[in-house]
This record gives structure tokens, C-alpha cells and sequence, in this order.
């Protein structure tokens, strides 16, 4: 259960969206320190990009995600079924006597 | 059709849009004063609309990988049940193969009791026959043979001349002495078997026929010797070679 929760990842956009925006703020008010901002606000947006292609390779590799819910739940109900039947077979063939 | 989407295709779409989106609130708040649009809070509003979805697509994935784990290993207990039904149906082909062949086989069986029980023989009388047709060595080789002995499953071209046939009048004359002295070696070897008795050579007047050794026949006439043709010379030369291990018995002269 735990590992299950720990393949899901927090992808977490906005808050890096946020502080791009509020070090643009500070960019466009600094007067002597126009460089280093701009120079900071790059960054951010450059981390921005890394957080949205992490959070793709990261939803890549979530394993049984192949189908939508529905399709999931109708597969495991059919494998239920065929569980049955082979058990049922299994029983028939091993209770034959001649 | 959303429905039939798989969710990994939902969550990188919506991940896609977010991307869009933030690219959209950047270039607007980079973009000089006169191109700016004041569409602010309606992107920030799609924004976290796409947030939120998000989340809940991610949730829905955690839900979705406990029923991926149940699914295989409901998949796992399938492929031992499938090798068990395996296993059962090879046995059941096998018992049925033998017990097709047992029925086939005791079918048989039954056919040739049913004819024996039509034609029934004493055992008494199979016994006496099974002597008579083993007594004279025919059918196997008496227990001392061994590679080179001379005698065969059937009367030989040396057994033909000491038995009755070789000492009647036609043969007696001239070859009696080389076929008195040979008698002895062929009492040793025919002394089970032979029902001629070699040693009642009926007495023989002077004859006007002689055979000779190499199996021709010869006609007195006056002081002259004649060979006379008969079916054996013509006979000779295919059968010289005649392997004498062959059971081609019927002739006496197949030598």
C-alpha cells in the first residue's frame, strides 16, 4: 500500500508559477539589481520547464494506468470469471471416474 | 470518449494544457505594455482548474495501481490453474490412448478365441505334431550346431546316397566300396534321426547304371560309359553356390 502511494507524485506547477511571477514583480521594481533578477526569473522558468517534463516521465512510469477505470475493473471481473470456470473445470476432470 | 481514454493519456494532456497555460501567464507578463491582454485571471482561473483535475487524475492512478496489483496476481493464480488443466488433459489423452489400444488388443484376442473354439484341436494331437515336425532338426538347429557344421535342416546330397535310395541296384554298382566307408561318419551324425537303416543295403546284381560322385549318371554299354543328361545338370549351375543355409528344402538335390 505504502509503495503505492509513493509511486503517485505530487506534481506541484503552481507554486513555481507563482514565484516566477512574484520574482518578475521584484524584477520590474529593482532598479541596481535589474541583472540578478532577470538572471533569477530565467531560472525559474527554466525550473518550471524541469518540474513539467519530470511530472511527464513520472505519470509515464506509473504502473496500470494503461486503461481507463472502467476497462481496468471489467478486466479483473473476467479473470474472476475465468478463475471460477478453471476451478470448476479442474474439479470436474479430477472427480471423473470410469 | 473520454471514457476510453487510458488515464495516462489524461494526465499528460492535462499536464500539457498546465504547460500552455503558464507559457501563456509568462509571455503576458514579459510582453510590453501596449500587446498586453488582461485575460490574468481568467488563465489563472483555467489554471487551477487544470490543477485540480489533475489531482484527482493522479488520485484516481493510486486507485488504479491497487487494482493493477490485484489484477495480476489474479493473473498469476490463472496461469497455475491453466497448468493443471494441462497436466489433467495429458493424462486423460494418455489413459484413453492405452485404453484404446488394451480394447483394440482384447477385440483381437476375442476374434481368435471365437475362431479357435470353431475348429477345436486336442492338445494331444498339437504335441504329437510338434514333435513330428521338430524331430528331424527342421525347424531349429539341434543344440551342438555351430558355423561349418554340414548337416542341414534338410535331407543333404550325403544323407540321399546312404539312405535307401542311394544303395538300391541303380547305385551299387562300381561306388559300393567308397560308400560302405563313409557309412560310419554317417551313423554318428544321423544316429537320432534316420529312419533309413544303412546298413540293410539290399544285395544288388551287376547294374548297367552308375553314379558318379559328381552327381552324373553314367549307362554301361559294352566297355563304354556313357553319361546320360538328366534335369541335374541342367539344375547345377544355379544351385552350386545355393546357400546351404537357406531352407529351400523341398528338393532333395538343391546341392
Amino acid at each position: 500500500m505504502n509503495t503505492t502511494e509513493e509511486n503517485i507524485p505530487q506534481i506541484d506547477v503552481i507554486s513555481v508559477l507563482s514565484e516566477i511571477i512574484r520574482k518578475f514583480e521584484r524584477y520590474n521594481s529593482a532598479v541596481e539589481t535589474k541583472n540578478i533578477e532577470s538572471q533569477e526569473v530565467a531560472q525559474k522558468v527554466l525550473e518550471l520547464q524541469k518540474r513539467l517534463d519530470e511530472a511527464r516521465l513520472q505519470v509515464k512510469a506509473i504502473p496500470g494506468i494503461d486503461q481507463s477505470k472502467s476497462q481496468q475493473l471489467e478486466h479483473l471481473e473476467n479473470l474472476k470469471k475465468q478463475l471460477i470456470l478453471k476451478q470448476e473445470l479442474i474439479n470436474k476432470y479430477k472427480k471423473i471416474s470410469f | 470518449m473520454a471514457h476510453n481514454l487510458s488515464t495516462r493519456d489524461r494526465l499528460l494532456s492535462v499536464i500539457d494544457d498546465i504547460e500552455i497555460i503558464s507559457k501563456e501567464i509568462i509571455e503576458n507578463l514579459m510582453a510590453p505594455k501596449h500587446q498586453k491582454t488582461h485575460d490574468y485571471l481568467q488563465l489563472v482561473d483555467l489554471l487551477v482548474l487544470k490543477d485540480n483535475e489533475l489531482k484527482q487524475l493522479l488520485k484516481l492512478a493510486a486507485e488504479q495501481e491497487k487494482i493493477y496489483e490485484k489484477i495480476n496476481a489474479l493473473k498469476e493464480q490463472v496461469g497455475k490453474y491453466d497448468n493443471e488443466i494441462n497436466q489433467l488433459q495429458k493424462h486423460l489423452k494418455e489413459a484413453e490412448q492405452i485404453l484404446s489400444t488394451a480394447i483394440f488388443q482384447a477385440k483381437q484376442k476375442l476374434a481368435s478365441i471365437a475362431k479357435a473354439n470353431e475348429n477345436p484341436v486336442q492338445s494331444e494331437e498339437l504335441i504329437k505334431y510338434a514333435y513330428r515336425i521338430s524331430a528331424s532338426h527342421a525347424i531349429s538347429a539341434p543344440n551342438t550346431w555351430q558355423q561349418g557344421d554340414l548337416r542341414r535342416p534338410y535331407p543333404t546330397d550325403f544323407e540321399t546316397r546312404q539312405g535307401f535310395l542311394g544303395k538300391t541296384d541303380l547305385n551299387m554298382n562300381g561306388h559300393g566300396h567308397n560308400l560302405q566307408s563313409q557309412t560310419s561318419i554317417n551313423d554318428i551324425n544321423r544316429s537320432n534321426n534316420s529312419t533309413v537303416d544303412s546298413q540293410a543295403i539290399p544285395a544288388s546284381a551287376t547294374n548297367q547304371f552308375s553314379w558318379f560322385p559328381s552327381g552324373e549318371l553314367h549307362m554301361m554299354s559294352g566297355h563304354q560309359s556313357i553319361s546320360l543328361e538328366t534335369n541335374r545338370s541342367h539344375k547345377d549351375a544355379s544351385q552350386d553356390d545355393a546357400s546351404s543355409d537357406s531352407s529351400s528344402s523341398s528338393s532333395s538335390d538343391s546341392q
